[in-house]
């Protein structure tokens, strides 16, 4: 005679499954944050970061490179048209197509890795909890990141001679005259001198003494004679040592005009002041820490997203097969910060700093 | 690694992925073969050498040399890059 065990719905109190919880509870601070929301966060640790991050585009992931040919050369081949209307036929062709260089540049996939404990959100359940201590560690995981991406972006992935590969471009990489990164994007910038950015030493190119914002002008009108086929630079950012020299280099009365006209845009009641010189906007970034101005031209530096990787979490894994009551989340964060014309960006070295910064 | 030789009339020093590296008057030292390249167009073929290569050399070795800063890219050019030998060239020398 078979024996029916008829356990029914059990009901009454149910103990913890995990689908309640602390896993339910991670759920609930758990989301895919857009690019946006991190760019808006970002604002307060680095100006510079969440304007990159807040121009950034998404790129599909059947493309996981960014590849494209960059202008190498003007092509002057005006010939003059006389009365009769003749005029010399070329040649041979003015362009050695074969020569065409091709920016290529992988996407970086970053991955954090993130724990938290049952015992964490059993804790919360205690009425004399003072505050929530899994919150709170889920928005140092995200400042955690916020700081990652924000050395990435201005650091450099060359580090000791050696290239790391699996890692985002930086600044410093990018806006280099070779001696730091000589092969960049997949194109050699020994023989191929368009891609270059200039770097220039503020008081041995143009001597010592001089006011803050004395240098940054004629840097800007240095890079205007020498580079300026890509148009001038959108905007400058600076240590906080430099920015302050600056403001302290002009007047009290020339402060107060130039303190204001220019800013990003506001976000979340948060903005950052700049000092405009000759037109361009210069910001502090705490995570520049030399004494250099990085100027930037928008128009040839984006950053690009891989889609599905635009910093996104994972659902939360189980870790009670490795005996803990636990759980793990990834935070995916891919993409590459790329200028198809370095050239159109400069760094002016050595500037004054005020010091005690 | 290159051997190169300065046979200018005074030290300099270029730098590569942030490391320094002293070129003293007469005395061959080693340095990367892509600072070479970098600073003195070593290894890149004499017709493919054009004003822009040059200049870049120069703002390169103006940039590491702040008391260079004054000089033109054909005092650089002439009296520094062109002054220094690479491996091959010293050891002609000596075997003369």
């Amino acid at each position: 005679m078979a024996v029916n065990f008829n356990y029914q719905t059990p009901w009454g109190i149910y103990p913890p499954t995990d689908a309640t919880g602390a896993k339910d509870y991670l759920n609930s601070l758990s989301r895919a944050i857009p690019p946006y929301v991190v760019a808006q966060n970002l604002g307060k640790l680095s100006p510079l970061t969440r304007r990159i991050l807040a121009n950034a585009e998404v790129k599909p992931i059947s493309f996981p490179f960014i590849s494209q040919p960059v202008a190498k050369k003007t092509i002057n081949n005006v010939q003059k048209v006389d009365y009769q209307g003749s005029f010399n036929v070329p040649s041979s062709i003015d362009t050695d197509l074969a020569d065409m260089a091709t920016l290529y540049s992988n996407l970086a996939l970053s991955t954090l890795l993130v724990t938290d404990f049952e015992v964490k959100a059993y804790e919360q359940g205690n009425p004399n909890v003072l505050y929530d201590t899994i919150k709170l560690r889920a928005n140092e995981t995200w400042l955690g990141l916020i700081d990652q991406i924000a050395t990435w972006l201005l650091g450099s992935r060359i580090s000791g001679g050696t290239e790391d590969t699996t890692q985002i471009y930086g600044l410093q990489d990018i806006i280099d005259d070779g001696t730091h990164c000589t092969n960049y994007a997949n194109i050699d910038r020994t023989t191929n001198t368009y891609w270059n950015s200039y770097i220039w030493n503020a008081t041995s190119l143009f001597g010592s003494g001089l006011n803050a914002y004395v240098y940054v002008m004629r840097a800007l009108s240095k890079y205007q004679k020498v580079a300026s086929t890509m148009g001038m630079p959108d905007v400058g950012f600076t240590s906080p040592a430099v920015f302050q020299a600056l403001a302290e280099s002009f007047t009290n009365i020339e402060r107060y005009i130039v303190a204001d006209p220019a800013k990003l845009e506001e976000i979340r009641q948060y903005e950052v002041t700049g000092i405009a010189i000759n037109g361009v906007p210069i910001f502090p970034d705490p995570y520049i820490t030399t004494n250099e101005i990085y100027f930037i031209n928008w128009s040839h530096l984006h950053f690009k997203f891989c889609d599905g990787y635009a910093v996104v979490s994972s659902d939360w894994k189980d870790l009670s097969m490795t005996g803990r009551l636990a759980y793990f989340s990834f935070i995916m964060f891919g993409g590459q910060l790329f200028c198809n014309a370095p050239v159109s960006c400069f760094r002016l070295q050595n500037m004054p700093t005020a010091t005690g910064i | 690694m290159v051997l190169v030789q300065n046979t200018s009339d005074r030290d300099f020093k270029i730098v590569y992925q942030a490391v320094e590296y002293v070129i003293p008057v007469g005395e061959p030292v080693e340095v990367p073969e892509i600072a070479a390249k970098l600073y003195f167009a070593y290894g890149i073929d004499v017709d493919d050498i054009n004003p822009k290569i040059i200049s870049w050399c120069c703002e390169r070795i103006r940039r590491a040399n702040p008391e260079f800063s004054n000089l033109t890219d054909r005092d650089i050019w002439d009296d520094i890059i062109l002054k220094v030998l690479f491996g091959r060239d010293i050891i002609k020398k000596s075997k003369k």
